[in-house]
């Protein structure tokens, strides 16, 4: 509205030359005149904007002129404005990556339709069901619309003949799952046909499979013709009858499914008959509740077809339980404690964000304040405090839009990074990272609230200080330094009591990582080399896989710079293990399994331990003679011995498996006890059995170099290709790499918690410095006084110093208490680490006090050297 | 004795200035700096109206229609100057607001001075 803008500063104008004039009349010169009629009237701009604001009459027009003006202060001080939006972005940032990752994982329905009808059912707790228990649970739930199976993902070796009938074979990762997994899902396939319901009914019946997206344009260069395709999975010949769609759902989020067979075809692709054994608990169910059946309906039917279940097979199907979740609920619940941390980080990166929140309000209120007279004025007029409120929310609405804009886009990177740090073992994790509007809505929103809030608490902290500025301006001589608690100094000491937390909890976890290096893992990582083997993918039978493995040991040990070679199923601390069950000592015949102790289960060639460097405590290893045919015989770990046989030793003694009338094995040797599943687990019985006892189709090759073991591998590359050439080879590293996974969580959880501590530390001591600093500039008449009292530098000094350290000591003692509370959360991630450990505490106190010092000393050492004349003059 | 002293003015609240004004523009039209002085002087300094809160007032009681306002050629010299002047509704406003006035400024008495009561 420019004719009213003219209008006022014409009146405004006339107003001041007449002042002057009337000056000039009481006999002041007419430059002394204008000055003196300027003061009188007092910042003009500012009664133009307030009488400007007079006329606007709707609330958009004042918004957009509250916009303005805040657009217009910002760009007057590009400097803070810079640090307060980037402390605003790095907050947003940071939460907003956390939150992609976390609701990738655990929130986020799966792109199908009416994902909230889809569950998940576990057997017992959180574990695999078996097929004969799907098939049970399939034909008897009425809650269910349909229940599908799917097997964890698998590596196979896939052939594809090209044109000129060559068989290119390269690893892929196949799912079995039955036909009417896609149908439950509510996927079909973008090209060819879904499974057929009669194609999971009887084994070995249909050799079709459907290949994923990815797969058909990388190793079919998206040829439309692929359908009728022969490929071979494992050498076993399928055809293709389908490609799935672009972003097909994966159900466990994290492992990608690359193509999908039928589940009666799980023996011919080389992944053993697994269809009878009600025991091979192999199989992971999702299914779809009827319109209107709720989870709890379906968990009471469940109990009740378990029950029927374990009454019709007692043996087989003891003590069955099934576990039923919505399908969100289910994510990530097999791994124990990891959908907790996912929050607890998340509660990390929330507490930074308050502190970079506790900073933007620091430096707003020390902005305002060097407008503390306009700010007076205003509020003494009494329409003054819905105006500064407002003007201060639309201020940090600005800052907020914007911080929280830049804040959402560096996520898009923040979240990549995030996920660039995940362990990966066999396969590549997937987490789908891609935008999802929700959290674009919630770091908005979140935004414009954080914009809000911040506004509301300047104002009230901007008026409250104002009238004590106010009145200390009018009270030139005070015996007490400024008041203790102004809200400034209350915020700085939250600042330092969330630094606090965010320090203990990286401690804690940097003290647990080192824990975690010293626990005993029973073996030596030093100079070994692994290498997974796995001839049953090219269909040899337990003969040929003997024959070749060992062939592969005798290569294996005549390498140059080989000291020991061995093999074993599973490596210890994979994620996983051979199998579990139960041992009965010879001589008890109770045939429960109930309240018996799990036992691992491994097997192993002769000499394993010694070229994996464990030790045999007493007894002897497996040798050649231990094979078929030859009576039954264990090595067992020291747990496991004094399990049974507390008293005595346990070499010569018996035991027997599946039954107290099974197979009788004898304790042959007994080494240390190492860790078999994960690097905090209790301390496990563990059975080895020899691989020539038993049946053999994959295996693991240890090599003990006499250097770094590294060099061997291309060397045994090398031979067992001249074994076989097609027997895939599928991962090679040394053993340290490999155990490197297990110590990924010590590790992230120091690392992250590290970063996030560092930062909170560093906003804490800005926020320190700046409120001392402004302390400082507020106090010269204060400084000047005592310094023309006689106060020497060192008083000011110290009186300064006082202050800041009072502040961080109370909120560094807040931090503490916080900090033992909050510990608690963390106990279940740490290795022998207790959250109330008094070093951790007393280190953090430490470090906060330090960086505090330093912080006030600056300012209040300037504080010191200000001359005395000059400060006075200030006034 | 017209006081010196800054604390010793009195701060105007917003309602009274509106209602000062009001009065002053009783005895006919004038401009914003006219008015400011008129006030000063009349309370002898006692009542300083900041100059900056003067003008968004003016404006308040144009927009209220309590005043109009014309840029008008001034008396005395060949300057145009923005001239407020009461309307028919401001008059009536200013005489309530004299009314709510005096029996504030009554009650107040009878408590601070009880022995002073007016007898009315």
């Amino acid at each position: 509205m420019p004719r009213r803008d003219d209008d006022i500063e014409r009146e405004l104008r006339d107003h001041l030359d007449l002042e002057a004039e009337d000056q000039q009349d009481r006999g002041l010169n007419p430059r002394d005149a204008r000055y003196a009629a300027q003061r009188a009237l007092g910042n003009t701009a500012l009664i133009h904007e307030d009488t400007r604001a007079i006329w606007l009459s709707t609330t958009l027009e004042r918004f957009l002129q509250d916009t303005r003006y805040a657009l217009r202060a910002m760009r007057r001080n590009p400097a803070f404005t810079a640090v307060v939006v980037l402390s605003l972005a790095l907050g947003v940032g940071l939460n907003t990556s956390v939150f992609t990752v976390l609701n990738a994982l655990l929130l986020r329905p799966l792109p199908v339709p009416e994902p909230g009808q889809l569950v998940r059912i576990y057997q017992h707790d959180y574990g695999n069901a078996s097929y004969p228990n799907y098939r049970d649970l399939q034909s008897a739930a009425t809650t269910l619309d349909s229940l599908a199976a799917y097997s964890w993902v698998m590596p196979i070796a896939l052939g594809i003949e090209d044109s000129r009938l060559a068989v290119h074979t390269e690893q892929a990762l196949a799912t079995t799952v039955s036909a009417n997994y896609f149908r439950t899902l509510g996927v079909a396939p973008r090209l060819g046909r879904d499974f057929l319901p009669e194609e999971d009914a009887v084994a070995g019946n249909a050799p079709v499979a459907i290949i994923g997206d990815q797969l058909w344009r990388t190793r079919f260069r998206a040829d439309p013709a692929v359908l009728g395709r022969a490929v071979r999975i494992n050498g076993y010949p399928f055809s293709v009858i389908g490609v799935a769609p672009a972003n097909v759902p994966q159900p466990e989020g994290l492992f990608a499914h690359e193509l999908w067979i039928p589940v009666s075809m799980c023996d011919e692709a080389g992944i053993g008959n697994r269809l009878k054994n009600r025991r091979n608990s192999w199989l992971r169910l999702i299914g779809r509740l009827k319109p209107g059946a709720t989870i709890e309906g379906l968990r009471a039917e469940a109990a009740v077809i378990a029950n029927q279940v374990e009454a019709a097979e007692p043996k087989d199907a003891r003590g069955l339980k099934f576990s039923p979740y919505y399908e969100t609920d289910a994510r990530l619940r097999g791994i124990p404690g990891v959908r907790r941390f996912g929050w607890i980080l998340q509660g990390i990166v929330a507490l930074v964000l308050v502190i970079a929140c506790a900073n933007i309000v620091n430096l707003q209120m020390a902005r305002s304040l060097s407008r503390a007279r306009e700010i007076g004025i205003r509020l003494a007029i009494g329409a003054g405090r819905t105006r500064l409120l407002r003007q201060f929310i639309t201020e940090n609405l600005l800052i907020a839009f914007l911080g929280g804009s830049l804040g959402l886009i560096a996520s898009i990177w923040g979240a990549k990074l995030l996920v660039f740090f995940a362990p990966s073992n066999q396969a590549e994790f997937t987490i789908d990272t891609s935008a999802d509007w929700k959290v674009v809505i919630l770091a908005l929103a979140g935004s414009a609230a954080i914009g809000v809030l911040l506004g509301l608490v300047t104002t009230m902290a901007a008026a409250r200080s104002n009238q004590s500025a106010m009145m200390k301006m009018s009270a030139a001589l005070s015996s007490r330094s400024h008041a203790w608690f102004s809200p400034r100094d209350l915020l700085v000491g939250a600042q330092v009591a969330l630094s606090v937390v965010l320090l203990a909890s990286a401690g804690l976890f940097i003290l647990s990582l080192h824990n975690a290096q010293q626990i005993d893992l029973g073996l030596q990582p030093q100079n070994r080399l692994t290498v997974a083997v796995n001839p049953g993918m090219q269909r040899y039978d337990n003969n040929q896989v003997v024959a070749f493995h060992a062939e592969a040991l005798r290569r294996a040990k005549t390498l140059p710079g080989v000291i020991s070679a061995a093999s074993t199923f599973i490596l210890p601390l994979s994620g996983g293990y051979l199998g579990d069950g139960f041992v009965w000592p010879h001589g008890d015949s109770q045939p429960s399994e109930a309240g018996r102790p799990m036992v691992f289960f491994d097997r192993i060639s002769p000499d394993y331990f010694k070229a994996i460097g464990a030790t045999l405590l007493s007894g002897r290893e497996f040798t050649g003679h231990d094979r078929q045919g030859s009576p039954l015989v264990a090595v067992v770990n020291d747990t496991f011995a004094r399990t049974f046989w507390p008293n005595g030793n346990a070499i010569g003694k018996r035991f027997h498996t599946q039954g107290p009338e099974g197979p009788s094995h004898e304790i042959i040797g007994v080494i240390r006890d190492g860790k078999y599943n994960s690097l905090g687990e209790k301390p496990q019985p563990h059975v080895y059995q020899p691989f020539l006892q038993d049946r053999l189709d994959a295996f693991v090759l240890v090599l003990h170099a006499a250097g770094p073991p590294e060099v061997l591998a291309s060397a045994i590359r090398a031979e067992l290709r001249k074994i076989d050439p097609a027997v895939p080879v599928t991962a090679v590293k040394t053993m340290e790499e490999h155990l490197g996974y297990a110590y990924w969580g010590a590790r992230f959880g120091a690392g992250l918690l590290s970063f996030f501590a560092v930062l909170g530390l560093t906003l804490s001591a800005i926020g320190l410095y700046g409120v001392l600093a402004f302390v400082v500039s507020r106090s010269l008449p204060e400084i000047g006084i005592r310094g023309a009292l006689g106060a020497t530098p060192n008083l000011i000094l110290r009186l300064f110093l006082r202050r800041g350290m009072v502040i961080s000591l109370c909120g560094a003692l807040g931090g503490v208490i916080a900090a033992f509370a909050a510990s608690r959360a963390l106990t279940s991630y740490l290795y022998g680490v207790s959250p109330s450990n008094p070093w951790v505490l007393t280190a953090v106190a430490v470090v906060m006090l330090s960086v505090s010092f330093i912080a006030s000393y600056l300012p209040s050492r300037r504080a010191a050297q200000i001359e005395p004349l000059s400060a006075l003059r200030h006034e | 004795m017209p006081p010196k002293n800054p604390t010793d003015r009195i701060e105007l609240l917003q309602g009274t200035l509106d209602m000062l004004i009001l009065r002053t523009l009783l005895f006919g039209p004038a401009h914003g700096h006219e008015i400011a002085k008129h006030i000063q002087r009349t309370t002898e300094d006692v009542l300083q109206v900041e100059h900056g809160s003067l003008y968004p007032a003016l404006h308040r009681l144009e927009k209220k229609g309590w005043l109009a306002a014309r840029w008008e050629t001034a008396k005395d010299r060949n300057r145009e100057f923005k001239y407020y002047r009461l309307t028919p509704a401001g008059r009536k406003q200013l005489a309530a607001e004299e009314s709510k006035w005096r029996q504030l400024a009554e009650a107040i008495g009878r408590v601070m001075w009880p022995s002073d009561a007016k007898e009315s």
